[in-house]
């Protein structure tokens, strides 16, 4: 498109017809919008006053059609929140990749840093040579990724090792944004607020009137802070690393959604025409050079899977020849498709058995051979046993503080549903959801945990089932998330102040939030550090109420570790007694001496 | 005005050299200075079902509103909002109570009148739930503002009486204010036994509240020589007497249709003690807040209203 200023100084070409709608004004109006509501709903994923969210904040999760295939593999269920993905598939099959050119916010923020790029990508082309385009050899060598990462995506949901949120650009995005540039943006506008606030300037009257709106309205509610913020963010910065290499990289070569669209865009009856690049203006091929989603191979032919519609081509056309229309689908055995391997693409010369049909797919403008296809399925097989047999730290079983978000049920079936996209760490109140690194696994990375030391579950606080695009956390109603067990917490009588040190404390049972108190005391006469008798009270945790809230972890005052932990319930150390009040009785009476029992861990 | 306008630096700076001239004599003959009252402590006791209009009975029988908040003063409200609670659970001040509390504020023509709490649990969840948010809001008069307390707030203050805690991060806003209400519910407490207007001041303070646990009646006492409230409304309305203080069960909770109003804190806490059949000097902060001179513990020296 910057070609079209000075393309239109040129004396004008006798067959330019009427002026055409202006589709690409239109897409880039559609791209800021849907930018625009991506980023206000990010905002809007946290509490805002009322116990339900008022915006649907997993928006975007739910139309795509990666994200929902993936879980309905991956859960063997059919997750009805997710219909709207069957509409961007329908609308997919009828218009072909409008998905990634148009709505994908990722995409748009590629498109917006290639404008900033520009002058550094000039850069970039003068030391490496030519960019990225389609036809060089490493181009054509790379081209079949993302549909081998898709294949491989699929199957892994299939048999339980779902990567998908990993690589899915809306999950990719709004991990990046919300572990990485959201508490980054928070720290450095509010530490520049208070910096203005606590000198007097110029600049005062002004930041009075603007502080609180950033405040309120561009700023999340507190600081977050997240384990892995910096391998979500280098991965978000790799995708915008790689436009260095060319005009959506990620989306042409990597992204797997941008596969999935591609593939249902094989069956659009919207097409470009020409199918290939036309030699009809003084810029011949500019179309094909030109283009974002180098939809245009070598030899010129054009791939409907490629194209992500952004209009581009037929705006900046002067012919008034390259324009998208509705065509009925060729009567052909199979799918009409350029063919792009080398032994095939042979130069101009050849190009006019380009667009002959071909048979079953063979080798096509993605250069996807059977042989590649069935490669990518035998290794998705096989990886997720690999996975497994190198599953880090874990024998038997998981470790007994990886708590999982309220009513997550089976470890094994919340991680193939969870696709880790980063809602729920978002919107949690209390910064205690955190992204799990390898505790539960290579295939538990970026998995949500409560850590409640950082922040404990909020008792009436149902967020993070709201905002779950897959249900991995299930959406519960107050009256259920109240009682539904996290964890049983542990008193450590060895560190824990009135067992350990004879010192007054019970800051966990004055925060226990179950009524009747899932931590109770015991009044006792005691000899304290300075030889006066005093009256002392001592918590013990009373199993049977205890949902695991971990308020009573985030809460205790000593420094580093708790002295009152959380535990799975499955885990061995919730089911060992730790004084009277233990599930199954436990002797009365005996409980004094216990604070200096060893060997019970 | 002029005393207004100071910045935190010159307050923070006449505020230690004010303390440090009281504290020594405080020092040399504390108990001559508690037991020597200038004037008897005066208390209303009101009770009724218009918790709004109890508040303003008793202010007025008190001399009126006008003699605590001057034209333009900056005021603090400050009412425990400390739990994700409805109001009738007895674990926050009754929405009412605050809000009546502020319109008298705001009708004796206060600069602005803030009503904040550093919570226990999420701020947002406690402000909204504790009705205390909507409450404020309702008056529709942008000098009355519950903002939200952040760590930006607090800086550190010298407690120069202090013995137990000698330093400690106050809410800048709380000890600056020139009228600050203190507005506690009266709750059963594990630890300290019953949370009153003492203990309220956990809401103004930073750091690691936790740390305040241990000898908890001293620290608060030594606290309580950094804010020095007003006024204090205690709001017994509705009282929680068990599994506080989060409460949570409606059966723990005994309404009582009163509300407390002191100038002297202590003699406040030791009427609301009464409540709860217990004795003023069972109260571990009480006693530490009498011994400190902050205020009468004994009810017998204390003028008390009933309205």
């Amino acid at each position: 498109m910057e070609q079209s200023s000075a393309t239109s100084a040129m004396p004008k070409p006798p067959i330019r017809r009427r002026r055409a709608f202006p589709w690409r004004s239109l897409r880039r109006a559609a791209q800021l919008l849907l930018l625009g509501l991506f980023l206000w709903l990010f905002r809007r994923t946290e509490y805002a006053g009322a116990d339900e969210l008022a915006q649907p904040v997993n928006f975007f999760f739910r139309i795509d059609p990666l994200i929902s295939a993936a879980a309905v593999l991956a859960g063997r269920t059919i997750i009805s929140t997710l219909w709207p993905a069957l509409v961007i598939v329908g609308l997919t099959i009828l218009l072909g990749r409008f998905f990634c050119g148009w709505v994908c916010p990722l995409g748009t923020l590629l498109d917006l840093f290639h404008r900033l790029l520009r002058p550094i990508q000039r850069l970039a082309r003068r030391i490496t040579g030519r960019p990225v385009r389609p036809g060089t050899p490493w181009a054509n060598a790379i081209r079949p990724t993302r549909h081998v990462l898709l294949i491989l995506m699929l199957i892994f949901a299939a048999i339980g090792l779902p990567l998908v949120g990993y690589l899915d650009p809306i999950g990719l995005l709004t991990r990046g944004l919300t572990f990485g540039v959201d508490p980054a943006w928070h720290q450095s506008a509010s530490r520049l607020i208070e910096t203005g606030e606590a000198h007097a300037g110029w600049w005062t009257g002004t930041l009075n009137k603007i502080a609180p709106f950033v405040r309120d309205r561009l700023l999340p509610f507190q600081h977050k802070a997240f384990g892995l913020a910096s391998v979500a963010m280098w991965m978000l910065a790799a995708v915008f690393a790689l436009e260095l290499l060319g005009r959506r990289f990620w989306c042409r070569y990597l992204c797997p959604l941008g596969s999935m669209v591609g593939v249902l865009a094989w069956f659009s009856p919207l097409r470009r025409v020409p199918e290939r690049t036309c030699t009809k203006c003084a810029n011949a091929s500019d179309c094909g050079t030109e283009c974002r989603m180098g939809a245009f191979d070598a030899s010129g032919s054009f791939s409907p899977e490629a194209c992500n519609l952004c209009m581009d081509c037929q705006a900046d056309c002067n012919t008034g020849i390259a324009r998208f229309t509705f065509r009925r689908r060729p009567k052909r055995r199979g799918i009409a498709l350029p063919v792009t391997d080398s032994s095939q693409a042979l130069g101009p010369g050849t190009a006019g058995a380009m667009s002959r049909p071909i048979g079953p797919v063979k080798s096509n403008a993605s250069g996807m051979s059977r042989r590649a296809v069935l490669t990518s399925v035998a290794a998705g097989l096989a990886v997720p046993a690999v996975v497994k047999a190198a599953r880090l730290g874990g024998t038997k079983s998981v470790q007994a503080t990886l708590l999982r978000p309220p009513g997550a049920g089976d470890e094994k079936h919340f991680l193939n549903l969870c696709i880790r996209c980063g809602e729920c760490l978002k919107v949690c109140p209390t910064n205690g959801l955190q992204p799990a690194a390898f505790e539960a696994g290579v295939e538990g990375l970026f998995s949500p945990r409560l850590v409640p030391r950082t922040g404990y579950c909020e008792l009436n606080c149902t967020l993070c089932g709201q905002v779950c695009p897959t249900h991995a956390i299930p959406a519960l109603p107050v009256e259920e998330k109240v009682t539904t067990a996290i964890g049983l917490a542990i008193i450590d009588r060895e560190k824990c102040l009135p067992w350990a040190k004879n010192e007054e404390c019970i800051c966990c049972e004055e925060h226990c939030p179950v009524s009747d108190k899932a931590i109770v005391y015991k009044e006792v006469r005691v000899t304290d550090a300075t030889g006066n008798s005093i009256t002392l009270q001592r918590p013990s945790v009373v199993a049977d109420r205890c949902i695991g809230c971990g308020i009573c972890e985030n809460k205790c005052p000593l420094d580093g570790e708790s002295a009152i932990r959380i535990v799975r319930l499955d885990s061995a150390q919730a089911k060992e007694p730790e004084g009277e009040h233990r599930r199954g009785g436990g002797g009365g009476g005996r409980g004094m001496g216990m604070g200096r029992g060893r060997g019970r861990q | 005005m002029a005393s207004m306008d100071m910045d935190r630096r010159e307050f923070l700076q006449q505020m230690a050299a004010w303390s440090a001239g009281v504290a020594v004599p405080v020092l040399l003959m504390p108990n001559a200075f508690a037991n020597v009252p200038l004037e008897t402590p005066v208390l209303i006791v009101a009770r009724g079902k218009d918790y709004a209009q109890l508040v303003a009975s008793a202010i007025t029988k008190l001399g009126g509103i006008g003699k605590f908040v001057q034209p333009n003063a900056k005021v603090v409200v400050k009412p425990n909002i400390g739990w994700d609670r409805k109001p009738e659970h007895a674990a926050n001040t009754h929405p009412d109570v605050v809000k009546a509390i502020v319109k008298l504020c705001l009708d004796a023509r206060a600069g602005s009148v803030q009503v904040f709490d550093r919570s226990c649990n999420d701020a947002r969840r406690c402000y909204t739930n504790s009705g205390i948010l909507d409450a404020v809001h309702s008056l529709n008069d942008p000098r009355a503002t519950c903002p939200y307390v952040e760590d930006r707030h607090f800086v550190p203050v010298k407690i120069d009486r202090g013995k137990v805690v000698t330093e400690w991060d106050f809410h800048k806003d709380a000890v600056a204010a020139d009228c600050y209400i203190n507005v506690p519910v009266a709750k059963h407490h594990g630890l300290s036994k019953l949370t009153l207007g003492m203990k309220n001041v956990m809401g103004v303070i930073g750091g690691s509240r936790g740390k305040i646990h241990q000898q908890i009646g001293q620290k608060l006492a030594e606290l309580n020589t950094v804010i020095r409230p007003k006024l204090t409304v205690i709001d017994a309305t509705r009282i929680l007497l068990r599994h506080g203080p989060q409460g949570g069960k409606i059966e723990d909770v005994k309404v009582l249709d009163t509300v407390i109003v002191s100038t002297d804190p202590v003699a406040a806490d030791a009427y609301a003690t009464t409540l709860f059949g217990m004795k003023p000097e069972e109260i571990e902060s009480t006693v530490a807040a009498h011994q400190l001179g902050l205020g009468e513990m004994d009810l017998n020296k204390v003028k008390i209203i009933e309205v």
